[in-house]
């Protein structure tokens, strides 16, 4: 599956895929990887992008890199998060909420999911522009010199790489690579 | 054959158009500019130039599922799937849903009990938390023509409302008419793989148990007030030290010798008189030949003063009987007097021997209850009340608004916000019905939870039965909201109960007992488990019948009173039950038990069942007593008629011719 999710990968960022679906695959993928697991918010989020048009490898990978990373910002998180849950002009609203069927479950009143809600809406926008101009640049700068890199081809030459690009029927974007 | 460009490429486009549909959808270099080599831009047009190159035009129609992939943001097939899924599911819950489950549910239950299984009217609701069905009934494989059970309709309506927050609450769950062993109106299908099994043999049935409690409550001493027969029987033990009977006897004894003697006399007497009467009336008839007849008048007057002497010793012994009935008299009278003082002195002894209790403890009918059932059951199923502690605890714990356990999560903190009253267990209405043989009973319980604060409620419950004719039709609450933390003040009421033709007392010498009652009872449960508490019962229109001394005391008493109030004291320490219970029907009782109550009621008995045995002495001493009266009368007629036979003899003497 990971296996799957790496060549997916690869292929949508050298293929004729929208930057734009790749982008919203990764902002959302950090999203997902900052947002702690195991309540409604992180599940609901999950589902959206089941209907969105994006890398679904794409952002299954970067939710794998960046997970280990959030404990990282979670002090941020938890002082935003606080900031936010214990406003006391908020606080009958939050009340309403955690009384409201099914709200209680979205994690809203943790200081770590609610932080990092704020944060990654904050976030989300100029990440997906900046990811968007990235691949853009990519793609305009760099990818004909990496798919033509004698590393990359010797990887793509790999048995295994090409077995398994043929068993997920991904093997026709890597042969529109060129050089 | 020489590769042919797809109709997807147009003749010509509007330049923006084509920018937007085709040109902005390509994102590669190479794949823009190989676009824009096909086409060729004049005016506000894109004019498409047939490549003659196969390659070109080969590479051109790879571009089309990039083309087509890379227009929107959504994902429209996925979304379409969910639609598919979606409307699936509404025609399936719509349509198939409750016939499925129906029949799945018939299904399991063959699987489980082996023997054919009906549902009726099931209706199913998986997102308003509802299942209802009108009747199920589950054959007995043994025996096809019963039922192994049987019930009337049952509801569970879960508010999803509540539920959805993480909390278990119902509106209603009901199950009516159950029954078992029930004649089925179709004789049951076998099913296949139905195997016999022995049925365990069942324990000591509930009923033996209540008769043994209730046999042992009812033990009611039988000592508390003598009737007539245990005094009867203590007069006739004690008949040597009784003096009335000795006293009667005597007396009659004195009068029946002294009529005698002086019956003798008067028969002397009487003879006597007539002797004498036949000499007066010779006297009187002899007459003298002449007034000149000494001779004969001296021997006639000689005569008469013989008679005279022998009318004054008969006169003297006249006097001497009367004198003798006078005393006779006195004796009588004297002797009834002596007999009245030794009965009363008697009465006395005879109450002596029955010293009344003075007192009278209902308690004391208890304790055999308690010693016997109460305290071995506490002992043995006592901690099982620790069940509703431990549900109650749970609420406690959550009453400040703990976020729901799905929520909880490793990072961050949790903030905690007030839980807008509702507790984490709350059963509205729980409703059902049972038959026993004939025999219906219902269970009504409203608001069953776990934090009676929160819910602002007490549980209240309404009961209708009619268990081994004990007929009871209570309403009451269980009220924990002024302990919400501590169970401290636990309160339960029952209003308009009734108990009726206690059938089960009737080892106990009652046959009948009624009463309507109410019971209001307050617990405080301690930190050890242990509790204490005290119960007010209140029993009004009591009846009741029974063959035993005691109980017709206690059936008077009550009977008469409007009501009888009842306060148990009880608690529960390290498994020993105690019970203590106080009664306005103590008071009544004791006093009912008093000794000048007891007195008075052996006074009346002693006193019949003494005159029965001085009835005997009674005859002999009336019959003396008329003897007496009539040998009165015989010696006043005698006394006239000696009176007469003088004045004649006087008279005759007077007559005579000469003088003495």
């Amino acid at each position: 599956m990971i296996l799957k999710w790496i060549i997916n990968s690869f292929a949508a960022l050298n293929a004729n895929n929208r930057p734009g679906e790749i982008a919203s695959a990764i902002a959302l993928g950090i999203t997902l990887a900052m947002i702690p697991a195991g309540n409604l918010t992180w599940v609901l989020l999950l589902a959206l992008t089941f209907f969105l048009k994006i890398n679904f490898g794409v952002e299954m990978i970067v939710i794998a890199l960046f997970k280990p990373m959030a404990s990282l910002a979670d002090p941020l998180f938890d002082a935003v998060g606080y900031k936010i849950l214990t406003a006391g002009t908020l606080e009958s609203f939050y009340t309403k909420l955690y009384n409201t069927p099914l709200v209680p479950y979205t994690g809203f009143n943790n200081t770590a999911v609610a932080g990092s809600i704020i944060v990654m809406g904050v976030l989300f926008v100029p990440l997906w522009i900046a990811c968007r101009k990235l691949i853009a640049l990519y793609r305009a700068k760099l990818r004909d010199r990496f798919l033509s890199s004698s590393i990359v081809k010797k990887i793509a030459a790999l048995p295994i790489v090409s077995k398994a690009a043929m068993l997920f029927s991904k093997a026709n974007k890597l042969r529109n690579f060129r050089g | 054959m020489a590769a042919k460009l797809k109709k997807f490429f147009k003749k010509s486009w509007p330049a923006k158009k084509f920018e937007k549909k085709l040109l902005g959808k390509v994102f590669l270099k190479d794949d823009r500019e190989l676009l824009l080599s096909a086409y060729e831009k004049k005016e506000n047009q894109y004019i498409l130039i047939e490549p003659d190159n196969a390659d070109t035009v080969k590479k051109l129609n790879k571009l089309i599922p990039g083309i087509k992939k890379n227009s929107g943001a959504l994902g429209i097939g996925k979304i379409a799937s969910l639609a598919v899924v979606v409307i699936s599911f509404t025609v399936f819950t719509v349509f198939f849903q409750n016939p499925l489950a129906e029949k799945a549910m018939e299904k399991g239950l063959e699987k489980i009990f082996r023997a054919e299984s009906e549902v009726t009217g099931l209706r199913l609701s998986l997102f308003g938390g509802f299942i209802r069905y009108k009747s199920m009934q589950v054959a007995d494989r043994d025996n096809p023509d019963r039922n192994l059970f049987q019930t009337g309709e049952a509801v569970i309506d879960l508010d999803m409302s509540e539920v959805l927050k993480g909390k278990f609450a119902a509106n209603e769950i009901k199950l009516e008419d159950f029954a078992i062993g029930e004649k089925r109106a179709v004789r049951a299908k076998a099913i296949k793989g139905a195997v016999k099994k022995e049925k365990p043999a069942s324990g000591a049935a509930s009923s033996d148990v209540i008769k043994e409690a209730a046999s042992a409550i009812t033990k009611l001493p039988d000592n508390l007030i003598p009737d007539r027969e245990t005094v009867k029987k203590v007069i006739i033990e004690k008949a040597d030290q009784l003096s009335a009977p000795k006293e009667a006897e005597k007396i009659a004894s004195e009068l029946k010798s002294g009529a005698e003697n002086i019956k003798a006399g008067v028969e002397k007497t009487e003879s006597d008189i007539k002797n004498l009467e036949k000499d007066v009336n010779e006297i009187m008839a002899s007459k003298l030949s002449s007034k000149l007849d000494l001779a004969g008048a001296r021997k006639l007057a000689d005569r008469i003063k013989s008679a005279s002497k022998r009318i004054s010793s008969i006169t003297n012994t006249v006097e001497s009987s009367q004198k003798e009935i006078e005393k006779l008299r006195k004796t009588a009278a004297d002797g009834k007097k002596n007999i009245e003082k030794a009965v009363s002195n008697d009465i006395e002894y005879i109450i002596s021997l029955f010293p009344g209790k003075g007192s009278f403890s209902v308690s004391s009918l208890a304790q055999p209850l308690v010693k016997e059932k109460l305290d071995p059951f506490m002992q043995k199923y006592g901690k099982a009340y620790e069940i509703i502690i431990k549900i109650k605890e749970s609420g406690d714990k959550k009453k400040d608004g703990a976020a729901p356990a799905a929520a909880e999560t490793r990072r961050g903190r949790d903030v905690r916000y007030a839980v807008y009253g509702s507790p984490s267990l709350h059963i509205r209405k729980v409703s059902g019905s049972f038959f026993t043989g004939e025999n219906r009973h219902s269970l009504e319980i409203k608001d069953i939870t776990n934090n009676q604060e929160l819910a602002g409620k007490p549980l209240v419950f309404l009961i209708k039965s009619s268990l081994d004719n004990i007929k009871t039709e209570a309403d009451g609450f269980f009220d924990t909201r002024k302990s919400a933390a501590d169970f401290s003040g636990i309160t339960v009421a029952v209003t308009g109960g009734k108990i009726s033709n206690l059938s089960f007392l009737a080892p106990a010498g009652i046959d009948k007992l009624s009463a309507d009652m109410d019971i209001s009872a307050s617990t405080a449960i301690s930190a050890d488990k242990d509790f204490t508490g005290s119960a007010g019962i209140s029993l009004e229109k009591f009846r009741m019948n029974t063959t035993s001394q005691t109980g017709r005391i206690i059936s008077g008493i009550i009977e008469k009173e409007n009501k009888i109030d009842f306060e148990a004291k009880y608690s529960l320490s390290k498994g020993d039950f105690s019970l203590k219970i106080k009664s306005s029907l103590d008071n009544l009782i004791a006093k009912a038990v008093s000794p000048e109550k007891i007195a008075a009621e052996v006074k009346s008995f002693a006193a019949d069942e003494l005159a029965e045995v001085l009835k005997e002495k009674a005859g002999i001493q009336a019959e003396a007593d008329a003897q007496i009266a009539e040998l009165g009368k015989k010696i006043g007629t005698l006394e006239k008629s000696i009176k007469d036979q003088k004045k004649e003899l006087d008279s005759k003497l007077k007559s005579l011719p000469i003088k003495f």
